[in-house]
């Protein structure tokens, strides 16, 4: 069997991640109610994840000098977040598979679903309180504020996306899409992660502004690529149904630029395809878009931008990274930096 | 206590196996794009922050003898003054350990008074379409040997919606500024509303052309 490319990132992904899993099980209760609450907060996190934020965190907190134990609450907390905002935005996408399986609303039901994604809200405020006896007030305190920085972007990026599908937008532009994802994904994906993580380590937020471009740029060649692979991708490697979210409405960077490149009468079947109350069977809407796609190169042109972003990241970290020390958290940093580069799962 | 992996990540590192220059060299459109989509976020926190700010304590009074230089200078961007509003909240409830006490602590006074210490440039009064304003501005150069150079350029202002005021919009006066060593200087910002533009609250960077990190975040609120 030939090895994976991605191996070493994905061995540091993999340490980082059971550190961080063991720590969030000891913040599950283990009270009731279980069946329908607490044995679910570990469902998504359990279904194997690539955990990239606490990855994130870890590595940029040990690359900088920082402690483990100083740095695990915090790397616990987001991950509980994102899983939180998987198991809603699963349910405001309406999707059907999460990491190969049902996602939860489709198993469960839509209410338990919020409510397990309310709990594992809540649940992460925790081992963010917990820093008080490791890192102190003031530092336990910075920490909330990035948090709440990240968390209020996130659900604005989110807002944005869910109000162009809701208005059917068409006018759109590049832009447009990177303000939002900036928003929605990249700051609670990349840029905080890292910050925290510099945050813990010096004990100094005076200097944590040279993450945000990394983080920006990586965080929306991820996007981009997810998009991209949500079209193009291996179901089984990707997790999620193919083409799902063309049939959601999902105003990706590829639609953006289909409807900027096509013609008037496409554009008003495109308006057709994507409304909300549309009467189109999902295999036709995504045979049909996709087949415009491909004539007007919209998905290579989306691929180009992803691998620019990244190339523009890795151009961030070698600026960044350059004075510090090697260690195999600076060189996970690294590998990731290049997997978002080659990344096709 | 460190992480001990028994697989080092990185090892092998992928930058071994890549022409990482291929990646780097120049900078593509969507890069640019998205570094003035990040600048202009974070101006807009600055914005958010500043009220914040102003809503809940005096920042000069928290931060007591260290008020002048800070509030001297120009905040990079919006977490910056984030982190001034909650060094401050900080300060104003240090004798208290707890996070609880902290914020319970923390007590509304009066906003700064004088437009010289923002670090958020505005004019007065909401601008009308066609209309123009001029904003002062006061630099202090705190180097005591050297003589300060400023030229300012803005760029384009942005709505939160994302409509434009273009940079071209912006003027300076004087164009170029020199500051003796440890002196002071005043410069004038000119803004004027094109008679077409839409109504809505305006902000982005006005930046020195070669002093890194001399900047301020301009907002304009151009009325019906």
């Amino acid at each position: 069997m030939t090895a994976s490319p991605y191996t070493t990132l994905q061995q540091g992904l993999a340490t980082y991640q059971a550190l961080t899993a063991e720590r969030l099980h000891a913040y599950i209760p283990r009270t009731e109610p279980r069946r329908f609450l607490y044995d679910l907060v570990n469902d998504y996190p359990q279904r194997g994840g690539k955990g990239f934020r606490p990855g994130l965190c870890i590595a940029t907190c040990q690359a900088l000098g920082g402690h483990l134990e100083r740095v695990l609450n915090s790397a616990v907390a987001l991950e509980l977040f994102h899983n939180a905002f998987l198991v809603h935005d699963d349910i405001e996408d309406e999707s059907l598979l999460r990491r190969g399986r049902p996602t939860m609303h489709q198993s469960y039901g839509t209410g338990i679903a919020i409510n397990v994604g309310d709990a594992m809200n809540v649940l992460s405020i925790r081992p963010l309180m917990d820093n008080l006896q490791t890192l102190g007030p003031n530092l336990t305190w910075r920490i909330f504020t990035q948090i709440e920085h990240m968390v209020r972007q996130t659900v604005e990026g989110q807002a944005l996306e869910l109000g162009w599908r809701r208005e059917n937008s068409l006018d759109l532009t590049e832009r447009d899409y990177l303000n939002m994802i900036l928003k929605k994904t990249c700051w609670y994906t990349c840029i905080h992660p890292m910050r925290i993580g510099a945050l813990i380590a010096t004990g100094d937020d005076t200097d944590l502004e040279r993450f945000n471009r990394l983080g920006y740029y990586l965080g929306a060649s991820f996007q981009i690529q997810d998009d991209l692979l949500n079209l193009v991708g291996d179901v089984e490697r990707y997790g999620k149904e193919i083409g799902g979210d063309l049939v959601e409405g999902k105003r990706t960077l590829m639609l953006i630029y289909l409807l900027r490149d096509c013609s008037a009468a496409e554009r008003k079947r495109l308006e057709t395809l994507l409304h909300p109350d549309r009467h189109v069977a999902d295999a036709e809407l995504i045979h049909e878009i996709m087949g415009l796609m491909h004539k007007y190169g919209s998905i290579p042109e989306a691929q180009r931008a992803a691998r620019q972003l990244a190339g523009a990241a890795l151009n961030e970290f070698t600026r960044l990274f350059a004075g510090v020390a090697a260690s195999p958290h600076r060189d996970f940093l690294q590998d990731f930096v290049l997997y978002m580069i080659q990344r096709n799962h | 206590m460190s992480t001990n992996h028994s697989t080092k990540p990185g090892s092998d590192t992928f930058m071994g196996r890549m022409d990482a220059g291929r990646f780097v060299a120049g900078a593509s459109s969507i890069v640019s794009r998205a570094v003035d989509i990040l600048e202009e976020n974070l101006a807009e926190g600055i914005v958010v922050a500043k009220r914040l700010e102003r809503k809940v304590i005096d920042v000069e009074q928290a931060r007591g003898t260290d008020d002048q230089a800070v509030m001297n200078r120009f905040r990079k961007d919006a977490h910056e003054a984030l982190d001034i509003f909650f060094d401050a909240l900080s300060t104003a409830t240090h004798s208290l350990n707890t996070l609880v006490e902290r914020v319970a602590e923390a007590q509304p006074s009066p906003p700064p008074t004088t437009a010289a210490k923002a670090p958020v440039l505005s004019p007065e009064t909401p601008l009308a379409a066609g209309e123009k304003t001029e904003i002062p501005l006061r630099l202090e150069n705190d180097n005591r040997e050297r003589e300060m150079v400023v030229e300012f350029r803005s760029a384009d202002l942005t709505t939160p919606e994302g409509t434009a005021l273009r940079g071209r919009n912006i003027r300076f006066s004087p164009k170029k500024l020199r500051i003796p060593p440890g002196g002071r200087g005043e410069m004038t910002v000119l803004v004027t509303a094109p008679k077409r533009a839409a109504a809505g609250r305006y902000s982005g960077f006005i930046e020195d052309k070669s002093i890194a990190g001399l900047r301020a975040t301009l907002v304009v609120d151009i009325s019906t």
